[in-house]
């Protein structure tokens, strides 16, 4: 049975973190200020899926693996897409959706045509180990470029920090999660993986803050 | 056993990825703070160029300002007064009537143009750009043009900050302002003696006070003639204000302009 209280109940810190940085945008395009690019539909789909979806199919008691492969497409292609507009002057850039393309065609094929019932833990670690690369790029950038813009107005520096410490926090666990699932350990992994994941939605929630309170669009 | 050893391996992967971001984040800062120091070091030199630059223009200006004054005091002065001396001479020599006549019109607007033509020049100069040389200015003339008019008279210079930079425009503003009112007090308040007093130290206040006046009201008197027209408009010119008030038998009017930096 479907209850609001029940869900409530399940929701853990990085669930409420991210569902303010959904308000918090919203509330922010509605007073007609900036918000950073596509962020109100990437919240909207990871709150959809982290909250309602995933409780629905806990309730139900079906697999939600379905879902996560989904939606970890779409969260390291909206990475993708990020780190190339921030590039996209440099000439580079255009390997950046070549490499997009491949991973997304690697994850799509597991997906589809092994088991979409099978969590893939490889396309999504071999994804967040790219963005990493690219966020050290765009580390990089910041104190390489001729200008000297401070971090506090780049909305996308906060994003970048949400996942980088949510990738390294979390990265060992992925690649080990074999072992975990089936060891003894599994709480410990889930709390690396909640505090990981509180990582990345405070990113998003500061990326929010700063995209509305600064002029900078990325 | 071979399981524990797994976890252990886990563990310290876990524990070694997070500290080599932190290691690395850490050395993302430092990098970044020496950058945002470079960029302040060079944000503090271009203005100190701009502000040179400023200065370098400021120099030239007024060496151009002081040419110009110059030029003019040496070619035009000179020039002016030989037409005088010469239309004096002239004078002495004949005994046309229409002749002299004439004459005397081009001595006495020679005499004009000489006069205004000083004022000119104190104003371009800027050796002058400051209180003391507007007061010792406006003290001269305001001596001068009493005694010629038979008015009895007091100039008082009261806690004044000399050196206070005001600009050649401002100077010359204000000695018009002031000139305009002696020469309404001489033709039309009919009084017996004219004080003035001038403060300046953070803002310039003249005060001047025409003794038993007959006085008047500046507002019914602004749409008949250009002289306090120009006056208010010379005032908002130079952010200044001026009023008038008839007090007892006296008439006071007081001029108030700000010294500020931006303002001079």
């Amino acid at each position: 049975m479907l209850s609001f209280n029940g869900m409530i109940e399940s929701l853990v810190l990085y669930n409420y973190i991210g569902f303010l940085a959904l308000l918090l945008a919203l509330y922010y395009y509605i007073s007609a200020r900036r918000t950073f690019p596509f962020i109100i539909p990437f919240l909207l789909l990871s709150n959809f899926v982290e909250i309602g979806l995933i409780y629905y199919f806990g309730l139900v008691g079906k697999n939600n693996i379905i879902a996560y492969n989904y939606f970890n497409i779409v969260c390291i292609l909206y990475y993708f897409y990020l780190y190339y507009k921030y590039f996209e002057n440099k000439e580079w850039s255009k390997y950046i959706l070549l490499v997009a393309f491949i991973w997304s065609a690697y994850a799509a094929y597991l997906v589809f045509f092994i088991d979409p019932f099978l969590y893939f833990y490889n396309s999504y670690v071999i994804g967040l180990i790219i963005i990493s690369t690219l966020i050290i790029l765009f580390l990089k950038d910041i104190i390489e470029r001729k200008e000297f813009i401070s971090v506090k107005k780049i909305p996308l520096f906060y994003f970048s920090m949400g996942i980088i410490f949510f990738a390294f926090s979390s990265l060992p666990i992925l690649i080990f999660s074999e072992d975990l699932l089936f060891g003894t350990k599994n709480n410990i992994m889930n709390l690396l993986i909640q505090l990981g994941n509180i990582f990345l939605n405070v990113g998003y929630l500061m990326t929010v803050v700063s995209a509305g309170r600064n002029d900078k669009k990325i | 056993m071979e399981c524990l050893e797994k976890y252990e391996i886990i563990i310290a992967f876990s524990f070694f990825l997070p500290v080599l971001s932190s290691l690395g984040l850490l050395w993302f800062l430092l990098l970044y703070q020496k950058k945002r120091y470079q960029y302040e070091n060079d944000l503090k030199d271009a203005k100190m160029r701009e502000q040179q630059l400023v200065i370098q223009n400021q120099e030239s200006l007024e060496n151009e300002r002081n040419r110009i004054a110059s030029e003019m005091h040496d070619e035009l002065g000179s020039g002016l007064t030989v037409i005088k001396y010469l239309s004096d001479a002239i004078f002495s020599k004949t005994s046309d009537i229409q002749i002299t006549a004439d004459v005397q019109k081009i001595a006495h607007y020679s005499t004009i143009l000489v006069g205004n033509m000083s004022e000119i020049i104190w104003a371009m100069n800027s050796r002058f750009d400051n209180l003391e040389g507007l007061i010792g200015y406006l003290r001269r003339y305001v001596v001068e043009f009493l005694e010629d008019n038979n008015l009895e008279n007091s100039f008082i210079i009261d806690d004044v900050e000399s050196s206070v930079i005001i600009s050649g425009e401002r100077r010359r503003n204000l000695f018009l302002v002031i000139k305009e009112l002696l020469n309404n007090s001489v033709k039309y308040a009919q009084c017996d003696a004219i004080d003035i007093t001038v403060e300046g130290k953070e803002n310039l206040m003249i005060t001047m006070i025409e003794r038993n006046a007959i006085g008047f009201d500046p507002i019914l008197l602004r749409g008949n003639g250009n002289g306090l027209y120009n006056v208010d408009k010379r005032m908002r010119h130079i952010n200044g204000t001026i009023s008038y008030q008839k007090i007892d038998n006296d008439m006071v009017i007081k001029i108030y302009v700000p010294l500020g930096s931006s303002s001079t």
